[in-house]
């Protein structure tokens, strides 16, 4: 009992963390999306007065559920296979190995503000340095993130920038796959590509599956870089749900409906890996 | 084995290097766990030590025996001791409040604001430029302020303020903001770049359409095509609507009037300069400008934009960042058969948030600022920022006078403002919504994916949406409140 005691002593910090900082809003949060609230004045409720403009009135939700969609579907997967390509690459023992793996690491402890403002810049159609070296080639670049059928797709490709913190994960893992399974492998006659698809991908389909549900989950709460590149422009092409919420309740004052907001967030991050969870037996390989 | 490069022959050793640290681990845990506790109390008290000493100390106050007075403002940099001036200008011409400033940057003061009034802890006075005050008074956040005015403030706020200035000011049927500083815009040309196209710069257009003439004659396309130099380009409806005799004013039933054919006119011109370009190649040269608010970065200095549609607080930038640069400044001028001395303005307001705790104070020192109490003091603020004044009485002191006769391009921007034609984002409730999505209207159209007629029946239609929303939101607020 008295270890008990001193174990919740230890963890007590973050167990009050926890409660005051995320479980009291998150079910106030709740509560909100029922009322029409402002900050200044008490909530009003509403009912059900913000979902039904949300789902049936509201055209901009539309286009951030598809835009956080897409940049979901397409950024997550891209960002999960080369993480997962780049660790197999810096698993491989040659010389300075160390010093590949901090470059390939570094971008991911650079802060996304401070990246994203160099991006700006290296983006910038006219005097941006991709587009000056895509002149070299006779090459007229787009306007990257001024151009509303490039921005996304540009946002897509920055999201690459910070694969480092996978890499690192997928690294632990290949280090984990036990050496007993290659050499058995071999001895039987397995080439090299053999033994990546054969014992490599299913030893670590647990750590693509971690990888994979944390990416969906970040995908959906995507912000930072879309609120400093383009603000959810041009033409609402950028829009992601986050930055939807972020100006419905911080731009026009509406939590109310911002809460309502974040709850259909909650509900489709909460579906979509609930589905991984359902289908992660058929292809995630435990030891 | 090293033909295999997804072996690594340390696998091996790292599950024993595991297995031994798992040992190691339950060894310690085993062990007393008092020592582990005061090691580890000590390590957070030296970490709160470190933070509190390396925070900084916070203001002093030089009066504390007064009545304390906070003001929130947004000015930074350069401009932030000249607000801090006006401060201990305040708190030397008195002796019964103490005013203290926090400069709050404008990306996170709307933020800030509304979680101190959530949290009990409003600042007493705040400013704020952009225009908001609608959305913000009908939201609850400010107060009324006509209950601490004077009738004779009344009075000179009526008779001696510019026409837009109460228009911005007054919202819902009160005055929730004494205007401290006007913005409006006008044209800034460059007569070296005019007379090296073959232009008389003494002959400037009394027409858009010979603004145009003029913009296309100054405008340099390199060997590729590309645009190095654009003339004039208009942007911002808001700016060029009114002189077509149109504009965004509030209707009696609360709707913005949107979808006319004057705005329509006013956009398709705005459009029609960004079509003759061509709009992938206008797309291209605007994301190469830094049109930031700082002079250096503002395209006009370094000759991208020879004629440059901008407000009064560039007239200060250059004397003080680029003297060497010849510039003039004139009034926009309307089109053929449009309205004369018709344009935009935006004025710095000065409000007392909800839940302020010294309203007596906040407006003994928002007298002060805006010149209410004494325009020949406000009259040496508004020279030494290069502001433009909320009182045509601040214009005539000798101070702002001398401002002007140091900087005679400001006098374009005083004539300006002071027009009945002039106007501002109408202060509606949805004002903050209006407002930005007026700007993406634009921006469809300047891209050439919508007319201008679609994209401001596509406005009247969103905007209309947003009306009905807010209003069915109050509606069934208000019937759960047990409201009539």
């Amino acid at each position: 009992m008295r270890r008990d005691r001193l174990g919740y002593l230890f963890i007590s910090p973050w167990l009050i963390g926890f409660a005051v900082f995320t479980a009291l809003p998150f079910i106030a949060s709740v509560c909100l999306s029922f009322t029409h609230y402002t900050v200044a004045s008490s909530p009003t409720w509403v009912g059900l007065a913000n979902y039904q403009t949300l789902l049936f009135d509201d055209p901009s939700f539309w286009t951030a559920i598809w835009n956080t969609l897409v940049y979901a579907l397409v950024a997550v997967p891209l960002g999960v296979a080369a993480a997962f390509v780049l660790a197999l690459l810096l698993n491989v023992e040659v010389r300075g190995i160390a010093v590949y793996r901090t470059i390939f690491f570094l971008p991911h402890i650079v802060p996304v503000v401070a990246s994203s403002v160099v991006f700006m810049w290296v983006l910038n159609p006219q005097i941006g340095l991709v587009n000056g070296i895509l002149r070299l080639v006779g090459i007229e670049g787009p306007a990257w993130l001024q151009d509303p059928s490039w921005s996304m797709t540009t946002l897509i490709m920055l999201s690459l920038w910070g694969i480092g913190g996978s890499v690192v994960i997928y690294l632990a893992g290949l280090k984990d796959v036990p050496a007993s399974l290659y050499e058995a492998a071999r001895i039987d006659g397995a080439n090299v590509v053999q033994r990546a698809i054969h014992i490599t991908m299913p030893m670590m389909t647990p750590v693509i599956f971690f990888n994979l549900v944390m990416g969906i989950i970040h995908a959906f709460q995507y912000f930072t870089q879309a609120y400093i590149l383009t603000s959810g422009g041009p033409q609402e092409s950028t829009l992601f749900l986050a930055l939807y919420l972020f100006f419905r309740a911080w731009r026009y004052l509406d939590l109310g409906y911002a809460s309502a907001l974040a709850w259909i967030m909650f509900v489709l991050v909460a579906s979509i890996t609930y589905g991984l969870f359902k289908t992660h037996k058929r292809w995630v390989h435990y030891e | 084995m090293s033909e295999d490069p997804f072996y690594d022959e340390r696998s091996s050793r790292d599950s024993h290097t595991v297995r031994l640290a798992y040992v190691r681990l339950e060894e310690r845990r085993t062990s007393p766990i008092m020592p582990w506790l005061l090691r580890g109390l000590a390590a957070m008290a030296l970490i709160v030590a470190i933070v509190w000493f390396a925070l900084p100390a916070p203001v002093q106050r030089q009066f504390p025996e007064r009545i304390l007075v906070r003001l929130w403002h947004q000015w930074t940099g350069e401009r932030q001791p000249l607000i801090e001036a006006i401060v201990a200008a305040f708190n030397r011409s008195q002796d019964r409040y103490e005013v203290i400033s926090l400069s709050v940057p404008a990306s996170v003061s709307d933020q800030k604001l509304m979680l101190a009034i959530a949290g009990g802890e409003p600042p007493d006075v705040m400013t704020q430029w952009s225009p908001t005050i609608g959305t913000w008074a009908a939201d609850g956040l400010l107060q009324p302020l006509e209950d601490l005015l004077t009738a004779e403030d009344l009075r000179v706020l009526r008779e001696d303020s510019y026409p837009v200035a109460l228009k911005a000011a007054y919202c819902h049927g009160h005055l929730y903001g004494i205007p401290i500083g006007m913005n409006n815009f006008a044209c800034y040309y460059r007569p070296d770049l005019v007379r090296a196209a073959g232009l008389d710069p003494d002959q400037f257009p009394d027409s858009l359409e010979g603004l145009v003439e003029w913009g296309r004659k100054l405008d340099r396309v390199d060997a590729q095509g590309r645009l190095e130099r654009v003339g004039f380009l208009p942007s911002r409806l808001a700016v060029f609507a009114p002189l077509f005799g149109g504009g965004f004013t509030e209707r009696p039933d609360g709707g913005i009037t949107i979808d006319n054919e004057n705005n329509r006119r006013a956009l398709a011109f705005i459009g029609d300069v960004y079509r003759h370009y061509g709009y992938e190649r206008m797309i291209q040269f605007r994301a190469s400008l830094n049109t930031g608010s700082l002079a250096i970065e503002w395209p006009f200095v370094n000759g991208l934009y020879p004629i440059s549609v901008d407000g009064q607080w560039r007239v200060e930038q250059l004397a003080n960042y680029a003297p060497e640069i010849e510039y003039r400044t004139a009034p926009l001028p309307p089109p053929k058969g449009g309205r004369v001395h018709a344009g935009f303005g935006t004025v710095n307001l000065a409000f007392i948030p909800v839940g302020a705790r010294e309203r007596v104070g906040a407006m003994a020192f928002m007298r002060f600022w805006s010149g209410l109490q004494d325009p020949l003091i406000a009259g040496a603020f508004n020279a030494s920022g290069g502001w433009l004044p909320p009182l045509r009485t601040i214009v005539e002191s000798p101070d702002f006078q001398d401002f002007l006769r140091k900087n005679p391009q400001f006098r374009t921007f005083v004539t300006a403002i002071d027009s009945p034609a002039v106007e501002p984002v109408p202060p509606v409730a949805y004002q903050v919504y209006f407002n930005s999505r007026m700007w993406q209207a634009e921006d469809r159209v300047v891209r050439g994916d919508k007319t201008a007629a679609q994209a401001l029946q596509d406005l009247e239609e969103e905007i209309e949406r947003e009306r009905g929303r807010r209003s069915r939101l109050s509606r069934v607020g208000a019937r759960s409140d047990g409201a009539p």
